[in-house]
């Protein structure tokens, strides 16, 4: 049977048919449904896990255990799993590991564009490149047998445009192998002191020897032979964008990109007198295969950041004239993400601002708030950082701007890495206000559930992590609820935290509206004889309030009826709609 | 397959289906027996960004982005994403658009084309291929906002070579039961908007 499914679907579908038991990850676009979809299906364990480095860790744990396992996360996520990878490339596998992790180019949803393929080489393990769902599906099966072939982890690397493009997949069927691996304890092989650690090493290097040869041999490692003149090497995508490009040429597709088959390549480049390596992001095969003796040329031709396209090795690398297509005299403006209408964090950083305070923050929906109209944030750059640099920021500033810093970070970013340095801050005696912007969903990447909800992935109802009980025993002295929704309540809170001897923790607790929607089942509306256009409802930044002819304007259909504009027009020309 | 492949491009707003509208004519098209490649990234457009999703049917499809200049049909949900994306239409490229017109919020105060002028555009340099979906009918004959998209497939749906059947093979698949009739019944009105032209 055919189907159309995405890369990440495909990998989720190989998953089931492959015997994998267990997976883990933590959400995050644009690998976020990879484990949702894995989730879906009968007799897979799947879980969220609380942070990318603690689903390596338990995925590490059921392979050991004997079950064929996937870690999936978004590129970034890997930088938090990274100090487990890094040594169980030594340890190594008992049943089959897979780590899939979805690069951003053109960081469509994304803090930074970096190219995780260095991974493989910096761990020493090998590198699967799908093209499309296809091969993402197959690449998991080969993946599973590589590892348990190699003893390695494996990676399965896709980017963005992989993930989210449905094409056609064949699917087979369910589970038909059965798979059992008995748990095998082996300090040498696992307890990684360093006597132990020495044996492993050159294990790793003997291994990655062998995977060399495998390298060679692979049949997703495979030349497309074509009359044209040029040579060309690529991997994933890329190879996409350049069989459509230059339907001439011969093409040397790479599946298994670490290690790289040196003996093919070096046949394939002595045909031309010189190749043309097509690559997004970091030049990984291009330099690679410099240092094979190869006149190459790729990165260098083109753009050296975001995504590749056909229209773009038109332009570089062949040096064609575009299409005239038809041109429209226009202006036109990108639109940048917004808040949605009526949500909680809005009413609470055009206080934060109003207030002039410094906020410090870092992932989530709120790393909107350092967008126009609201303009009310200061850092963002990874998981659970503000509440660190909140603390750094505070040492180094004098008393008076000292009061103003605030660190704010959300739920599921607090479980996922703000707790450690919350401790920090007491442990080491800086008193910090921090606030907790509770809405009960890792709401950026679509409403995921986390230990602070209470619900796990397959919905079923768990412990609650209490932020009040647990802040309560790190020491927090003061810990406030406040409902975002009432303005003057969030006012009087913040104010009076400035002056606090002790750290104190504020906790924003209203629910993301994309999970209760219609919640208020009313809508407001602008009295027109009253409002005199200061447009001070416009710098909420809410969706629903729009400038129209010059004057605000509440659409009533995107209008939940939050109050939040209500509150704050100084002529009290806004009222409920009838 | 009568034709030899097309390439259709979808573009709209975060919230207003322009994913699902591309999940439907894709595999409306793989019902017909081709290749299909359809891509839209997720993420930052839920929270009101652009939206785009192209889609890709043939003997073979490799790229899952259109070039530029190769569009054969461009849907667009809003008037302003509709101008963004005519750049990539063929000169013999249809566009089909929804008069809807929602500026961003960036554009504030600053000289851009109004939605008569846009209109007007379209139609000089289209002619019968710019097709015009009235906002105010559109709303009015599905009822609710939220299946738009399935009215605009609707109007689309008379003019593409797909076959009926295979349309409400592939909507029959992708809804279920309790959104299907609302949204079946959004297509069905936007398959009738023109039938008496």
């Amino acid at each position: 049977m055919k189907v159309l499914l995405s890369g990440n679907e495909a990998i989720a579908s190989a998953a089931y048919e492959n015997g994998i038991k267990f997976a883990a990850g933590y959400p995050g676009t644009p690998a976020t449904e990879i484990l949702e979809e894995i989730s879906a299906y009968q007799g897979i364990n799947a879980q969220w896990s609380v942070n990318e480095k603690v689903a390596l860790d338990v995925a590490v744990g059921a392979s050991l255990g004997g079950l064929r396992s996937l870690v999936a996360m978004k590129h970034v996520g890997m930088n938090v799993a990274s100090d487990t990878l890094m040594t169980l490339s030594y340890v190594g596998v008992n049943a089959g590991l897979i780590i899939v992790t979805v690069d951003d180019p053109g960081m469509h949803s994304s803090q930074n564009e970096q190219d995780n393929r260095n991974y493989a080489k910096f761990a020493k393990i090998p590198l699967l490149e799908p093209s499309d769902s296809q091969e993402a599906k197959d690449f998991v099966r080969i993946a599973l047998h590589i590892s348990e072939k190699y003893d390695v982890p494996v990676f399965i690397r896709l980017t963005a445009r992989i993930a989210h493009t449905e094409s056609i997949v064949k699917m087979s069927g369910n589970d038909k192998n059965l798979f059992v691996k008995k748990l095998s304890l082996n300090p040498a092989k696992y307890v990684m002191i360093p006597s132990n650690a020495r044996a492993r090493r050159l294990f790793v290097e003997k291994r990655l020897k062998r995977l060399e040869r495998f390298s060679e041999e692979f049949s997703f490692n495979r030349v497309e032979w074509k009359k044209g003149e040029l040579g060309i090497i690529t991997s994933g995508l890329c190879y996409q964008y350049a069989r459509e490009s230059c339907p001439n040429a011969s093409i040397l597709k790479l599946s298994l990109t670490y290690p790289l088959p040196n003996n093919l390549i070096l046949n394939f480049a002595k045909k031309f007198p010189f190749i043309y390596v097509i690559e997004e992001l970091d030049p990984f095969l291009q330099e690679q295969i410099q240092a094979m003796g190869v006149k190459v040329k790729g990165r260098e031709l083109f753009p050296f950041t975001g995504e590749l396209s056909v229209d773009l090795i038109q332009k570089h690398l062949l040096r064609q004239v575009p299409i005239k297509s038809f041109s429209f005299p226009k202006r036109t403006f990108s639109r940048s993400p917004s808040l949605c209408a009526g949500c909680a964090y809005l009413g609470l950083f055009y206080i934060l601002k109003k207030m002039k305070m410094i906020v410090i923050g870092d992932i989530g929906c709120y790393s909107l708030c350092a967008l126009p109209p609201l303009s009310s944030l200061e850092t963002c750059i990874s998981m659970g950082s503000g509440l660190g640099i909140a603390q750094g920021l505070r040492s180094a500033l004098n008393k008076k701007l000292k009061k103003r810093v605030v660190g704010v970070i959300g739920d599921s970013t607090f479980i996922h890495s703000g707790i450690p340095a919350l401790i920090n801050s007491i442990y080491n005696k800086e008193i910090t206000t921090t606030i907790i912007l509770d809405n009960q969903a890792t709401a950026m990447t679509g409403g995921q559930d986390h230990p602070g909800t209470g619900v796990n992935i397959r919905k079923e109802k768990v412990p609650k992590t209490s932020f009040e009980a647990l802040t309560d025993s790190l020491g927090i002295k003061k810990t406030i609820i406040i409902d975002s929704y009432n303005l003057r309540q969030v006012k009087k809170v913040i104010r009076e935290s400035l002056n606090y001897k002790y750290s104190s923790l504020i906790i924003a607790r209203n629910p993301c509206v994309l999970k209760v929607p219609k919640r208020y089942k009313r809508s407001f509306q602008i009295i027109p004889g009253r409002c005199s256009s200061c447009k001070e409802c416009l710098k909420l930044g809410c969706p629903a309030l729009i400038s129209k002819e010059d004057k605000p304007y509440i659409d009533p259909q995107i209008c939940i009826g939050c109050s939040l504009c209500r509150q704050i027009c100084p002529r009290s020309a806004i009222k409920e709609a009838k | 397959m009568k034709v030899r492949g097309i390439n259709i491009l979808i573009a709209g707003l975060g919230g207003q289906g322009v994913l699902l509208a591309g999940d439907i004519i894709s595999r409306a098209l793989l019902n017909e027996g081709y290749d299909v490649k359809a891509s839209a990234l997720r993420g930052m457009a839920q929270r009101g960004g652009m939206m785009l999703s192209h889609i890709r049917a043939g003997k073979k499809v490799y790229s899952p982005l259109i070039p530029k200049g190769r569009v054969d049909i461009l849907v667009a949900l809003e008037l302003e994403e509709c101008i963004k994306q005519v750049e990539y239409l063929k000169k013999a490229g249809s566009v089909f658009f929804l008069d809807r017109y929602m500026p961003a919020r960036e554009a504030k105060g600053r000289k851009i084309k109004g939605p008569h002028s846009i209109i007007k555009s379209l139609k000089e340099n289209f002619g019968n291929r710019a097709v015009q979906i009235p906002y105010d009918r559109a709303l009015n004959n599905s009822r609710n906002v939220k299946t738009l998209n399935m009215f605009m497939l609707g109007v689309l749906s008379r003019y593409l070579f797909i076959n009926k059947s295979s349309w409400f093979k592939s909507i029959n698949e992708t809804f279920s039961r309790n959104m299907r009739d609302d949204n079946l019944s959004a297509f069905s009105a936007g398959r009738n908007l023109y039938s008496t032209f």
